[in-house]
């Protein structure tokens, strides 16, 4: 068996208080490479937290995580940090883009912390922008772009660096309904061409675009269906 | 399995086997060029607030430049000045000594002085009593404060002393009925214009004014002085007039020597009566009064400088309250910590550094400006400028470390969900 793209193996995340927040229980999920997976929960079923943890911003309270056969438990912070450039991506439902920069720079923000010259950085930004088919809004400022431009900038930004999963979290969540539709489209696009993709979601119409759907609730997986 | 195991790689995975995979990830590292390019880019993108911010430091800094500046003029001045006038004068006066009241210095006493080898020169002056009034129609009383002084011929020669207008009669000296006046003298007596052959009415005689002297820097109480010749003098006086005073001009190198051997050789039989003093000895002591006053503003200027820093730290943390989700956002692309404090951390030092820029240039042209004013040399020393932005960096640097630790502790998931 081939290593998998992403891996939690009995992941517990307890957030302190009294009594304890468990937040995730005894979750496992195994997600392939070249998969399209959506996982889907109401709000405080615990989807963001299973994000935050398989994204490695925050660490299980037990359990293992394991991203493209990297067993991420006992890596350091800097590991982790390294991990994130090498291996992840991320979108967001707010974006994050800076607004003083360029959809240019904002897109080759995602190379600075691989160490890669700035001249590359920028070429392949351009190419990038290119193949989420806003090579004519290169040098656009964010506020001059729509929602779903500024979604396409974001997914180019998590995609520079090649990552083995692609983690969007609430990619349309901020966006109309014809803007959702074509992220979901380039969304899909990227899958077909290999990319892993991970769409959490509380929106069961995105989530049927997905191959497989993990529904969460209560910090477990409730339901699993292809 | 192509892993590149280093040491401590191989000595954790021994131990933990589902570490095998952790070394092949290469770390992640950003450019020291991306460093620099982060902290100048955002300072710049912040233009006004970071003009503000790095106000205090460049003030701070311009008060030290300009400080240093000056007090290096002002000395570089008086240096000009001392090696212009010499350090090889001394005066020989009377002292204030006790009880008696005779005079110590005699009449060949300057004769005597110029025996002394290292002696090139000594010149004989009398502070006289007779009354110098503007002409005969004048009230004895109005004197105006002026002295008449004799002198021998070489006087201007022994102060180094110049002439404003007119000129010094040397041959002629002891013999003509004319008088040389001080700067002050000259502005209390209204002359100024020598071509009309102006006199003064000296005790009994009218003498011609033949010269007016620029202000003479070793002995001021000149300035307010009627100059004319012993022998002259003796005359209006009807006896000899003893010496009130005795320049010496000396080799340099001796003049420690030659101040020793002055008192006996005036006056043999109560030399602790004659007091020799250094009239730049004084001018001297100027220049290291004025380190006082440099002691002062310099410590105003750190109390700048201080502001300066405090202000630099309240606005990077401002700053990082507001780029909270830039920083989850960072980490998220896989910033380490160090990466998020190094780039805190420039911005501050760059705000220190154009801070610094800006009141070495501030500085350097006050100092320009004040020193052109008063007519010093202009003096910035080099060490000024870059004790200067070597400090506005430590500042910056020491201001930007608090908010920058700051930053770099924000857990990626709070800096996230502060959106």
């Amino acid at each position: 068996m081939s290593a998998a793209a992403l891996e939690l193996v009995d992941v517990v995340k307890e957030y302190p208080g009294s009594p304890p927040v468990r937040a995730l229980d005894h979750v496992s999920l195994r997600i392939d490479p070249g998969e399209m997976v959506a996982i889907v929960g109401q709000s405080g079923s615990g989807k963001s937290t299973l994000l935050h943890i398989a994204g490695t911003l925050d660490r299980p309270t037990s359990g293992d995580l394991r991203i493209s056969g990297v067993q991420t438990t006992n890596l350091s912070d800097d590991q982790l940090a390294a991990v994130r450039s090498r291996h992840l991506g991320f979108v967001f439902q707010q974006f994050f883009l800076l607004e003083e920069l360029t959809a240019l720079e904002n897109v080759a923000l995602g190379l600075l912390y691989q160490g890669v010259v700035p001249s590359e950085r920028r070429e392949r930004a351009a190419a990038m922008l290119d193949r989420v088919g806003l090579g004519h809004r290169v040098h656009h400022l964010p506020r001059a772009l729509s929602g779903g431009e500024r979604q396409r900038t974001a997914t180019a930004r998590a995609l520079i660096t090649k990552p083995s999963v692609l983690l969007a979290d609430e990619p349309t969540g901020n966006l109309d309904s014809a803007s959702s539709a074509s992220i979901l489209e380039l969304l899909k696009e990227l899958n077909d061409d290999g990319v892993t993709v991970v769409i959490i979601t509380h929106d069961h119409e995105v989530a049927d675009r997905a191959q497989r759907r993990i529904v969460v609730g209560d910090g477990r997986i409730v339901q699993e269906d292809r | 399995m192509t892993s590149i195991l280093s040491p401590s790689d191989a000595a954790n995975s021994a131990d933990s086997v589902g570490d095998s995979g952790a070394s092949q990830i290469e770390p992640s590292r950003l450019r020291f060029g991306d460093v620099v390019a982060a902290g100048v880019g955002s300072m710049t993108r912040r233009g006004a607030r970071s003009v503000l911010s790095a106000l205090g430091v460049s003030i701070g800094i311009a008060a030290l430049v300009a400080v240093l500046g000056l007090s290096e003029s002002s000395r570089a001045q008086l240096g000009d000045e001392l090696s212009r006038l010499g350090t090889n004068l001394l005066v020989v006066t009377p002292g204030t000594g006790f009880g008696t009241q005779t005079a110590p210095i005699d009449e060949d006493a300057a004769a005597r002085i110029n025996h002394i080898g290292a002696v090139q020169q000594a010149t004989a002056v009398v502070t006289t009593n007779l009354t110098m009034l503007r002409n005969k129609w004048t009230s004895t009383n109005d004197t105006r404060g002026l002295n008449l002084v004799a002198s021998d011929g070489s006087l201007v020669n022994a102060l180094n002393g110049t002439l404003h207008a007119g000129r010094w009669p040397a041959p002629a000296w002891d013999t003509a009925a004319v008088a040389v006046i001080g700067a002050k003298a000259a502005q209390t007596l209204g002359i100024s214009d020598l071509s009309a052959g102006p006199m003064v009415y000296v005790g009994n005689r009218e003498v011609t004014v033949v010269g007016i002297l620029d202000p003479l820097t070793l002995a001021p109480d000149l300035d307010s002085a009627v100059i004319i010749s012993r022998n002259i003098a003796n005359e209006i006086a009807g006896s000899t007039l003893t010496p009130t005073a005795i320049y010496v001009r000396t080799d340099e190198t001796t003049v420690d020597a030659v101040r020793g051997l002055l008192p006996a050789t005036v006056s043999p039989l109560s030399p602790e009566e004659v007091q020799v003093t250094r009239p730049t000895d004084a001018l001297s002591a100027k220049a290291s009064a004025d380190n006082t006053f440099t002691a002062l503003f310099v410590g105003l200027g750190a109390v700048a400088l201080l502001v300066g820093g405090i202000g630099i730290a309240n606005v990077m943390i401002i700053s990082v309250i507001e780029r909270r989700t830039e920083i989850g956002l960072r980490r998220a692309l896989g910033a380490r910590r160090a990466h998020i404090r190094r780039q805190f951390l420039s911005e501050s030092i760059a705000l220190g550094l154009a801070g610094g820029i800006a009141g070495v240039l501030f500085g350097s042209v006050a100092t320009v400006v004040f020193a052109k004013v008063q007519g010093w040399r202009v003096v910035i020393p080099p060490s000024a400028a870059a004790v200067g932005l070597g400090g506005a960096v430590l500042i910056g640097a020491i201001a930007g470390l608090y908010p920058a630790v700051r930053a770099a502790r924000l857990a990626p998931t709070d800096a996230l969900r502060g959106a």
